[in-house]
């Protein structure tokens, strides 16, 4: 695919998106209600994703041994599944691959700023992310899918922290982008807490000039308070089903 | 066993009230970086020393003719090793100790080095191709970290941009299939092909308030302070680490989690860090330039150990 | 669970007696309910998902490549991954070759020919997420997942869609690469329902006493005397028949007669198994795949 057709002077893009519009954006919650405390499932297009929280409990099936419980808060481990079927073409993974485990360094770090921390000191919080399908917005993914699970595990947050991905073409930026738009452009995927302008987490891995950068995070906000409403409107249905049901 | 850096409340309150107040504990200012001492080795090319403060690295780059990957065979090959010993402080631990597990730190530094340097093109991988599929030249930088007092990662980056500036590879020909190498003395070595100079900068955050206020909240006064040292690092709440070249090019930017800042915050960092660069890079240019300008005038250079031995 | 010497004793007599009585009531040739879905991940050529109700899944994916080759049995590659177990444990490893070999023995190697250089390559990739506390912790083992594990590839395999071949099959003077549709719409199904073939089914049948029962429970485990694996495919039992160690304190040797009791139990079941995951087969999945 050369890179002009990535988007076509008439301003679509290889799936027909206009530059500023997210994929279909589906998501569940409660999806394995004998497997694990919280569970979710994330679609962003054709990228999907779920998310099992164990937790909080005493001991960590994952905990690395030696691992030592904290006084302040809650240990949270991450673990990413992500088989070979996942990517368009087979690829087998290994268990240290290297961008896999900054990643899960990454959502670590992130969620011990939103999780309440004083809620939950001397426990541990397991979390499982399964790729079943990768089409672009890796990260972005897994954060939202997290978001979901500990909610519904029923783990205090402070907010959503809901996370979308961007990307560079020439002067425009591209909102949520998917594999075909991520192998030849430019992208920074950011995570924003609730309603705020404040950046959780930013990752960039490619070349974006510098003047660039602001109108990439701007666009970038705006998507991810949509899928924080998406993700809240969930959220609230399956709080109403719950209600009726009791 | 690593040991964990303890840091006592007295100690702790009193670093963060002083930040407060803008002040540091060794008297700069929140966005002031720290002395950059660069060492190239006058003996030999692609060696280097690079202190910022008290944390020290060392950089070796070196060079041997390899068979590229199979996908790529019109690329040379570049490794970085950055492995973290216990030489530079007893909070890391040796591959062999801990049963070749690497620390959250140690993942997040080779990842960042990796991606700052070698995924940002700054070397001209191509250049590096001798006999396509066959033959290529596989450069190698081996970083040692040899003392610890806070951002290793910008250090590394400098050390190995520096090193790989400085490194020369022997001059060779091409004969049919034979690959004919020059020694030293017959022909001069030739310098590698450097794109762009990218260098991070890391920053931390702190967070005067409570944790409450920096989510809802509006006040945006969360600190922010550059090339922290130890203590400042084990204090900090959060970091981001960007690389930037003289290009106003940002190749790579990481905010692990941590302080939720607000977007403006960044863009500031971004800004300051732009600014930073060009001084950085004139730095490294003229002590390579005094190097190259020594080893082209070998009395000048006697002369100088001459001076050196007085004082 | 850990259970008592007086409870074990309690569940053997009543397994063993003559009527099979099983703690949770089921008859000794019925399963526990299982839940099933197809075709839902968009990048594979086939997929399922297949759990049980204490939440242990099951997700299957079949991809295809088109490989040049002369030797059929490399055709069929499978790999096992379990959640929490390093991907080359001795129970990942013996799983994969398990469910490989009874696949390559029970194949029909003509439906994966394209042409006469040209065949399909099939991966079969199998994930088991969330496996229940109680089996890492205890002195069960995995193997007694092989049923489920077999049936979530009998669904991928069967809802296996491959792009519509254009070119010609007969490449006998001609050395050209296999072309194919580019419309999805066009694809046809890897196992045509022409086609007699079924791939193979695995179950896994308990032997306590003089006595077999399929899809033993954890509690019914630690009373088994033994277990065995036994293929099944298109109304005849097929290789692997094996012993496998469901827990660590079975392996009682067992007679020719109970062997025999288990083959007929797989025979009996085998038919409405196999018509019960072809009817999860012919229901639809909408467009977006929601099945969570």
């Amino acid at each position: 695919m050369s890179r002009l057709e990535l988007y076509s002077p008439e301003g679509l893009r290889v799936d027909g998106r206009r530059w500023n519009e997210l994929r279909r954006f589906e998501c569940r919650t409660n999806t394995h209600p004998h497997a694990a405390d919280g569970s979710a499932y994330v679609q962003q297009g054709n990228s999907k994703i779920l998310c099992l929280v164990k937790g909080p409990m005493e001991h960590g099936a994952n905990l690395a041994a030696g691992t030592k419980l904290d006084a302040n808060g809650p240990v949270l481990s991450i673990t990413i599944n992500y088989p070979p079927f996942a990517a368009n073409d087979r690829k087998k993974r290994q268990k240290n691959d290297r961008r896999l485990q900054e990643i899960s360094i990454i959502l670590k770090r992130c969620f011990m700023k939103t999780i309440v921390l004083k809620n939950y000191s001397r426990t541990v919080i397991d979390i499982s992310l399964t790729v079943l399908a990768m089409d672009g917005g890796l990260l972005a993914c897994f954060c939202n899918a997290i978001t979901l699970a500990l909610i519904d595990a029923g783990i205090s947050l402070y907010d959503y922290v809901s996370a979308i991905s961007i990307g560079l073409f020439d002067q425009t930026p591209l909102l949520d982008m998917n594999t075909l738009e991520e192998s030849d452009l430019s992208f920074v995927t950011i995570g924003v807490v609730g309603d705020s302008d404040k950046l959780n987490l930013m990752l960039c891995e490619d070349k974006i000039p510098l003047d660039k950068l602001e109108r990439l995070i701007s666009l970038g906000i705006e998507g991810c308070h949509r899928v924080k409403q998406l993700m809240d409107h969930q959220m609230r249905v399956a709080g109403q089903e719950l209600q009726e049901r009791q | 066993m690593v040991r964990d850096y303890d840091i006592s409340n007295n100690e702790r309150q009193f670093v963060l009230q002083a930040l407060e107040q803008n002040v540091r504990l060794d008297g700069r200012k929140l966005l002031e970086m720290r002395d950059v001492d660069i060492f190239v080795s006058p003996d030999e090319y692609g060696y280097v020393e690079i202190s910022l403060g008290k944390t020290k690295v060392a950089c070796r780059v070196t060079a041997e003719i390899a068979k590229p990957y199979e996908d790529r065979p019109f690329d040379g090959i570049f490794q970085i090793s950055t492995e973290i010993s216990p030489i530079c402080s007893p909070f890391f631990e040796s591959g062999l100790t801990s049963g070749g597990k690497q620390s959250n730190d140690e993942v997040l530094i080779s990842r960042l080095i990796e991606k700052a340097v070698r995924r940002s093109g700054a070397l001209d991988l191509e250049s590096l191709c001798i006999i396509a599929g066959s033959k290529c030249w596989s450069i190698r930088a081996d970083l040692h970290f040899l003392n610890y007092d806070g951002n290793f990662i910008d250090i590394s980056s400098i050390a190995v941009m520096v090193a790989l500036l400085h490194f020369r590879k022997p001059d060779m020909e091409i004969d049919g299939n034979n690959v004919i190498l020059f020694d030293q003395d017959q022909r001069n070595p030739v310098p590698l092909s450097i794109l762009h100079i990218p260098l991070c900068f890391t920053f931390q955050f702190y967070n005067p308030n409570d944790d409450e206020e920096n989510i809802k909240g509006n006040l945006n006064n969360e600190l922010i302070l550059l090339d922290a040292s130890l203590i400042e690092e084990r204090l900090s709440l959060g970091s981001m680490t960007l690389t930037i070249n003289k290009n106003k090019e940002l190749c790579q930017l990481v905010k692990s989690g941590g302080l939720n800042i607000d977007a403006s915050l960044i863009m500031n960092c971004c800004q300051h860090a732009s600014n930073l660069v060009d001084d950085l890079t004139k730095k490294i240019n003229s002590v390579l330039k005094h190097d190259a300008h020594l080893r082209e005038n070998p009395l000048e250079k006697e002369l100088q150990v001459v001076n050196q031995r007085d004082t | 669970m850990v259970l008592s010497t007086a409870e074990k004793s309690y569940i053997y007599e009543s397994l063993s007696g003559e009527n099979t009585l099983r703690t949770d009531s089921r008859k000794y040739n019925e399963f526990r309910p299982l839940k099933a879905a197809c075709s839902f991940v968009p990048n594979c050529n086939g997929s399922s998902r297949v759990y049980t109700a204490d939440g242990i899944e099951c997700i299957t994916s079949v991809k295809a490549k088109v490989v040049k080759t002369k030797d059929l049995a490399n055709l069929i590659a499978v790999e096992v991954d379990i959640e929490g177990q390093r991907d080359n444990s001795a129970l990942c490893l013996d799983l994969s070759a398990l469910l490989q070999r009874s696949l390559v023995n029970n194949f029909d190697y003509e439906i994966l020919r394209l042409t006469d250089k040209y065949y399909f390559q099939i991966y079969v990739d199998v994930l088991i997420l969330s496996v229940p506390g109680d089996f890492k912790n205890s002195s069960y083992t995995l193997y007694s997942l092989l049923s489920l594990i077999s049936m979530g590839s009998y669904l991928a395999l069967k809802s296996c869609k491959l792009p519509l071949l254009t070119s010609t099959t007969n490449d006998r003077e001609i050395e050209e690469e296999p072309s194919f549709a580019d419309d999805w719409e066009l694809a046809t199904d890897l196992i045509p329902e022409s086609s007699e073939f079924q791939p193979v089914l695995v179950f896994v049948v308990g032997l306590v006493g003089s006595n077999v029962i399929i899809d033993p429970s954890l509690d019914e485990e630690q009373v088994l005397e033994n277990g065995v694996c036994i293929g099944y495919s298109q109304g005849n039992i097929v290789p692997p028949i094996q012993s496998v160690a469901l827990s660590t304190v079975d392996g009682k040797p067992f007679d020719r007669k109970t062997l025999a009791k288990a083959t007929g139990l797989v025979k009996e079941i085998g038919q409405p198994v196999t018509q019960a995951l072809d009817a999860i087969l012919s229901e639809e999945v909408d467009e977006y795949g929601s099945v969570f």
